[in-house]
């Protein structure tokens, strides 16, 4: 194999394990070194290439399925697909003119289910700059002033197919979970809401909701007001 | 009326289902994020992209006939979905930086530079370079497949291998005889 020819296999797969590439390694000790020259870049590539996948991507796509499916059960039979047929026909009219289809009435329980699911968040400890926390909230019309919480998780989340913001900040005993979404979520809002562990308030700003969830065992009880005021709101 | 109602049956396809899908997305999301990234250059964006493609993989998972395609079969989905991205345009982004370079997993100090300069390049490289590069590095696919997902001939996806690492080969060379001139 002439020498060019061997260059452009190697260049194109380094690790060509044909016939005529072994032979060819056997025959040449400068085609074998070659190839393993490229090998070692192949692995340096690999590393480079090899991003940081976001802690709990797959539970967070099965998260988001099982929403879907609940959307759509599947129907066992005849009779019954066509009373679920029914159904779905009256719950598609009702979640059309909410704009969302999905198993919670209110965003209170939507909130308290999302927190739940996505709990392990609570313990992140990121860094963020101010001025990144104010390019995450520039789409919702917010910024943090100076005297801003400490927020060790801060991403995009969605509230069925509403893109939303998700952050966590460090309390000096709970972690409390903020949600910022649009306010047109298409489900019911109610101020307060709860559940076994958790409180929640939600609190309308301009075009968004901004969702508050505390433990319940949390000495401070006035987060919502506290984190509301650190806000500052642009309107559009 | 007995064989009317087929419960057992419709359940066990459905947890069959469900255990299939759940499969999928332990194997693969994490490579299919990684692709992601490097093709549209944007973390976020790619995670919705992630979303989108094994929300449309559940919907039609009845259409998955081989196993040992399934990857393929994913990566051709999010590639439709990165299509559609730019059929809509206006895609909601908020933060989108200019020059994008991802963090990858931390190693040493001196292979990050090295990384660091190797990942610059790879965003620079011509999209018809870079794709059957992903391909090939992160989605371990042969020639034949990533011909099959690009919708190429053989020979190109080969051509475009072999230029894609002979840019970045010679880019980091040119790096290290800098390197070398400094020092010396």
């Amino acid at each position: 194999m002439d020498d060019l020819t061997f260059r452009k296999r190697i260049y194109a797969n380094p690790h060509d394990n044909a016939q005529d590439i072994i032979d060819a390694c056997n025959d040449d000790k400068a085609k074998a070194k070659f190839k393993c020259e490229m090998k070692k870049f192949d692995a340096k590539l690999n590393s480079a290439l090899n991003i940081k996948v976001p802690d709990n991507l797959a539970e967070r796509i099965l998260l988001s399925q099982s929403m879907d499916t609940q959307k759509s059960p599947k129907k066992h039979t005849k009779v019954y697909l066509a009373l679920a047929a029914s159904i779905l026909f009256c719950v598609g009219i009702v979640s059309t003119r909410m704009g969302l289809g999905n198993s919670f009435d209110t965003v209170g329980e939507y909130a308290l289910a999302h927190n739940a699911a996505e709990i392990v968040h609570s313990h992140d400890d990121n860094h963020y700059s101010l001025q990144q926390l104010n390019t995450k909230l520039s789409g919702y019309g917010a910024q943090f002033i100076n005297a801003f919480p400490k927020v060790s998780f801060a991403g995009t989340c969605y509230f069925g197919r509403i893109k939303s913001l998700h952050m966590v900040i460090q309390g000096d005993k709970y972690p409390v979970t903020i949600f910022l979404i649009p306010k047109e979520s298409g489900l019911e809002q109610t101020p307060y809401f709860s559940d076994q562990n958790y409180n929640g308030e939600s609190i309308e700003v301009n075009d968004n909701q901004l969702l508050i969830i505390t433990h319940k065992d949390d000495p401070n009880k006035s987060w919502a007001k506290e984190l509301s005021q650190s806000f500052q709101w642009t309107t559009f | 009326m007995g064989n009317f109602f087929r419960p057992t049956r419709v359940s066990l396809s459905m947890k069959t289902k469900q255990m299939k899908y759940e499969a999928l997305v332990r194997a693969y999301s994490d490579d299919l994020y990684r692709y992601g990234v490097w093709l549209c250059r944007d973390p976020h964006v790619a995670e919705d992209l992630v979303q989108e493609t094994f929300l449309r993989a559940w919907r039609s998972l009845e259409s998955l006939k081989d196993q040992g395609a399934a990857k393929a079969w994913l990566i051709t989905i999010l590639r439709r979905e990165n299509a559609r991205r730019f059929e809509r345009k206006q895609f909601d982004l908020v933060d989108i930086e200019d020059t994008f370079v991802p963090d990858t997993i931390s190693v040493g100090s001196e292979q990050e530079v090295e990384n660091h300069l190797l990942r610059r390049k790879i965003t620079e490289l011509e999209p018809e370079y870079r794709e059957p590069l992903m391909l090939q590095v992160i989605g371990g696919f042969s020639g034949e497949e990533i011909s099959g997902i690009l919708e190429l001939n053989k020979n190109t996806v080969m051509t475009r291998l072999f230029r894609a690492r002979n840019q970045l080969k010679e880019a980091l060379e040119a790096k290290e005889q800098y390197r070398g001139i400094e020092n010396g």
